[in-house]
């Protein structure tokens, strides 16, 4: 049985039984290689669920605040962000019901319609190919090569909570260097060029935030008007001054699913500054956000042993 | 720690921010702190990169 089938029958069995009151998932999108959220709340919706390499959406932004009981399909980096959000009580264990599914990434559809340059009508997975057709062509591709980068470098693909999984757990993955990885060891005069150059470019939409399962706040930084944090402007500034900040409010949060490059209409390379935290997080207090249900968030817990070098000063 | 750690990567001089824990009775720390802070600022030249389109 497939992973979408064996969606839909534990979403209809949870529909059925009265367990939950909506199943959040995935729908076809209206063009190829997009998929759309979708909200089943009866079994004959439950039928319309869907899993395929499209299913970029992080759904468990639908969860903070919730009072009804859902069923969500996860990936392994969303898992992540349901269990960061019971940490920061968002939402109760007892309210969720995960459905897990091992991820084998997600395809960066924007790779994909650089290199063939047409209007895509189809696209279909066959093994470890991706083949998109058009008027009167065809091309394959491999499917590993066009992969989202936070997904090539994924090393958590297997969800790390669920109460039942869509599939088998898949072997973990080692996608080589990270973005922040390489960047890191370029001249620091070459990388802020590099960043300065991506941050002008944002046109503050705001998707990376709206995308974002942890970005909950019912009043954002950047909205507040009283005190005025940041100036409207969308120049190179005033832009990363929005995105260290909304970096930093994610500090020992972000689970890295990548949800905010894959919303950013201008496909600014996020990663870039969220896998630094992340990894500044790790080195610092040995922690990775929502991996562990029994395991504080970084920020959240004191360790004596916790560097404080601002204590002293030094 | 991690805020100054960001910008350093993003290139913006660590030295610019400055963080200490500071009781409300050591009002002499605080002051020689902030002095300290304004003194080394005024040695820096203005980050104009951060103002004007690149």
């Amino acid at each position: 049985m497939g992973t979408t089938e064996k969606i839909r029958e534990i979403a209809a069995g949870l529909l059925r039984d009265g367990k939950v009151d909506v199943v959040i998932g995935y729908g076809p999108g209206t063009l190829p290689l997009r998929s759309t959220p979708l909200f089943a709340r009866t079994v004959e919706e439950a039928e319309r669920l869907i899993w395929d390499a499209t299913c970029g959406n992080n759904l468990a932004v639908y969860l903070p605040g919730r009072k009804d009981r859902v069923g969500i399909v996860v990936k392994g980096c969303d898992s992540r962000a349901v269990v960061q959000l019971i940490h920061e009580n968002q939402i109760a264990r007892e309210q969720v019901f995960v459905i897990g599914v091992p991820c084998a990434g997600i395809i960066d559809r924007r790779q994909v319609e650089a290199a063939v340059e047409r209007e895509i009508r189809a696209a279909r997975e066959e093994g470890a190919e991706l083949v998109v057709e058009g008027d009167g062509w065809s091309r394959r591709f491999n499917r590993e090569e066009v992969l989202y980068g936070a997904c090539r470098t994924c090393r958590h693909n297997n969800p790390v909570l669920y109460d039942a999984l869509a599939g088998e757990p898949l072997p973990p993955r080692d996608g080589g260097p990270t973005l922040v990885e390489i960047w890191e060891k370029k001249p620091a005069g070459e990388r802020r060029d590099f960043i300065l150059s991506e941050m002008a470019r944002c046109i503050r939409c705001y998707a990376c935030r709206n995308a974002c399962p942890m970005c909950y706040c019912t009043e954002c930084f950047v909205d507040s008007s009283t005190p005025r944090w940041l100036g409207r402007a969308t120049d190179a500034g005033e832009n990363l001054f929005f995105q260290i900040g909304r970096v930093l409010h994610l500090a020992g949060r972000c689970v890295a699913c990548g949800a905010c490059s894959r919303a950013c209409p201008m496909d600014i390379k996020l990663g870039l500054l969220l896998g630094k935290m992340n990894k500044d997080v790790l080195e610092l207090f040995g922690h990775e956000a929502g991996l562990n249900p029994e395991e504080p968030p970084a920020l959240n817990a004191f360790r004596p042993d916790d560097p404080e070098t601002f204590l002293l000063g030094k | 720690m991690l805020f100054q750690r960001l910008l350093d990567y993003v290139g913006v001089a660590p030295e610019r921010l400055q963080v200490r824990w500071i009781s409300g009775s050591e009002g002499q720390k605080f002051a020689a702190a902030v002095s300290e802070l304004a003194a080394r600022l005024q040695n820096l030249e203005p980050d104009e990169r951060l103002r004007d389109e690149p």
